[in-house]
């Protein structure tokens, strides 16, 4: 499992990266073609909307892996070894529920939109299915990853990070905006 | 008391409780909306919800704002033109008493119109300007203070990513929300800068004067230096002023800019740029899955009632808009030693948005002194992140006592200023209400 999951993460990552060029260059693009040729790039904001979607669903298994999610660690950085322990189980059950709960919202949406073949209503009509069913795996890894860990930390392992620089830049960009 | 505000408050206390064992916020804010949804609307609302909200606000178009500024200051870090943003000030200022930190609230106020994250403007000055004040015997306390405080314009000055979370917690326009931190984040530094002045005569020994030797750049050079930089700024926020461009759009094209500035001068790869782009998605991810977060526990709180029964109470108690921004601000100054800026945005805005609306206060208003007090917080001692992002990024050479000695004045500076945004709301609303677009 520890394997799968974890090229799942990797293989999510790239689809994000992926993501994240396509809404800067779409946008680039959009805002050109208004500036230059007067009028907008057809369907620019639907496709950076669902590029931002499948972005950001699909790199949260790898921040939760990576432990980067936004904590308030003044009392529990001071909590015995066995307190941390138990809330750390606990903390990761939660993480079990959300995820999973939001895994399954993701999938019964995507199923629906599969079911009605939905497509974007711009100019340039492009489908939305596949990139729900993108957005709902994102979650899908993401709930898997909360799984591993949970394991994991039932087996008394503790789960390795695969890098902490990594690590150590999103807490950077992000803990305090 | 009425059912509905028991509900909320226990749901408030289970997030602050929950949150404080050192689980993860955005589960803290989801597990309890998510029970609390089940508890007031039962299984089918809480299945609608799921299925609905975490795509509706993922792929909302406004909010793609978020990962084009962090995408647009990460290439400028990486361009690194803060070393020369730092030169220029120090040209500017260097030989002055007190000068060196005043170069850094410049410096550091400039790079915030580039970068909106205030943790990466503190850490990348702790490099380059600690060391230089140190170097000429200031105080390392108050300097380690300085660049920590002035990292804090980045939540004001555009592009501010807190302000763009503001924006999506309370639904104001995120492009008037952007044009309005631009004065109070000016007017901060303009106080910063005459607070310094102040402080050096004051107290002497904190700023030798002591004839500091400044690269030899002539003007005309350095503006030459700093001018795709300055370029960058100017059609991002004029994009986003004139209505030529959405928020998101300016994003792109600051980092796009900032992403040529960058191959120009050979500071980037394709797998330094593949590195930026997945930590910039890393980074989005955490703050949207906490914002989720967020609007799942906000949305408890509408449906079970406890917004309207908040909102009548404190209508009943006849508080006037000052009295209420007297009682928010202390709130948050209290909130801001123990907690970090986002949490305390996330836990108490849906709540107290929909208080101050109901008392006459405009969003964008409200929206500027969140964001202001947010700045505090994050330089408030024992929980201040920018101050642990200074002493991290030192590496050992600011120890605690100092900084948090040093930062005083700084706090004061910052008091000074919220209290010119509450008796002045023009500083806020006067530029959005000028906007073209």
């Amino acid at each position: 499992m520890n394997v799968t999951v974890k090229a799942l993460i990797r293989i999510a990552l790239i689809f994000s990266g992926l993501c994240m060029l396509l809404m800067l260059s779409v946008s680039v693009a959009d805002v050109v073609a208004y500036l230059v040729l007067a009028r907008p790039f057809p369907g620019a904001n639907e496709m950076v909307e669902v590029a931002l979607a499948v972005c950001v669903a699909m790199t949260i298994a790898f921040a939760h892996h990576e432990r980067a999610h936004v904590r308030v660690d003044l009392i529990s950085q001071q909590f015995p070894k066995k307190v941390a322990r138990v809330t750390e189980f606990f903390s990761l059950i939660l993480a079990v529920a959300c995820t999973g709960l939001l895994a399954y919202g993701a999938w019964k949406m995507a199923v629906a939109s599969v079911h009605d073949r939905e497509t974007a209503v711009t100019l340039y009509s492009f489908p939305i299915y596949p990139w729900k069913v993108l957005f709902a795996f994102g979650f899908t890894v993401a709930a898997a990853e909360s799984v591993r860990q949970l394991i994991l930390a039932c087996l008394g392992k503790s789960t390795p990070d695969i890098d902490t620089s990594e690590d150590d830049q999103l807490k950077r960009n992000t803990t305090n905006v | 008391m009425s059912d509905p505000l028991i509900l909320g408050g226990v749901g408030l206390l289970a997030v602050l409780l929950i949150g404080a064992i050192g689980v993860p916020v955005a589960y803290a804010l989801m597990s309890v909306g998510l029970v609390g949804m089940w508890y007031v609307g039962g299984m089918t609302f809480l299945e609608t919800t799921i299925k609905l909200l975490p795509y509706d606000v993922m792929s909302n178009y406004s909010f793609a704002v978020i990962p084009m500024f962090i995408l647009m200051g990460a290439l400028a870090s990486t361009a690194d033109i803060t070393t020369e943003l730092y030169s220029f000030a120090n040209r500017l200022l260097g030989r002055v008493r007190g000068g060196l930190l005043m170069a850094t609230v410049v410096a550091s106020a400039i790079f915030a119109a580039i970068s909106g994250s205030t943790i990466v403007n503190a850490g990348v000055f702790t490099r380059i300007a600690l060391p230089e004040m140190r170097k000429f015997g200031y105080d390392t306390g108050v300097s380690a203070g300085c660049v920590a405080a002035a990292g804090t314009f980045a939540a004001l000055i555009p592009p501010s990513i807190s302000l763009v979370i503001v924006g999506m917690l309370t639904e104001a326009s995120i492009g008037a929300l952007l044009i309005a931190g631009i004065l109070p984040g000016m007017l901060t530094a303009g106080i910063y800068i005459i607070g310094i002045g102040i402080l050096v005569r004051i107290r002497p020994s904190i700023a030798p004067l002591k004839p500091i030797e400044v690269e030899r750049i002539s003007y005309g050079e350095a503006f030459l230096s700093l001018g795709p930089t300055i370029l960058l700024m100017f059609i991002v926020l004029g994009g986003i002023y004139t209505g030529l461009m959405f928020p998101s759009s300016a994003g792109a094209v600051g980092a796009a800019g900032a992403l040529a500035i960058a191959l120009v001068r050979k500071k980037i790869n394709f797998v330094k740029l593949w590195e930026v782009l997945r930590s910039v998605a890393g980074s989005t991810a955490i703050l949207f899955f906490v914002i989720i977060g967020g609007l799942l526990f906000s949305r408890f709180l509408t449906f079970g009632g406890f917004i309207h029964e908040i909102t009548a109470l404190v209508a009943e108690m006849e508080l006037t808009k000052v009295q209420f921004l007297i009682v928010l601000s202390l709130v948050y100054l209290v909130l801001g030693m123990f907690m970090d800026t986002l949490s305390i945005m996330l836990i108490t805005i849906p709540f107290l948005f929909p208080i101050a609306s109901s008392l006459g206060i405009d969003e964008i208003w409200f929206g500027v002194l969140v964001v202001k007090l947010i700045e505090i917080a994050a330089i408030t001692p024992p929980v201040g992140l920018n101050l642990f992002a200074v002493m991290g990024a030192s590496e050992g050479t600011v120890k605690s006592r100092d900084i948090m000695r040093g930062i005083l004045p700084f706090i004061i500076f910052e008091i000074v200023t919220l209290s010119l945004l509450i008796w002045f709301p023009e500083i806020a609303t006067w530029l959005p209400s000028k906007m073209i677009g």
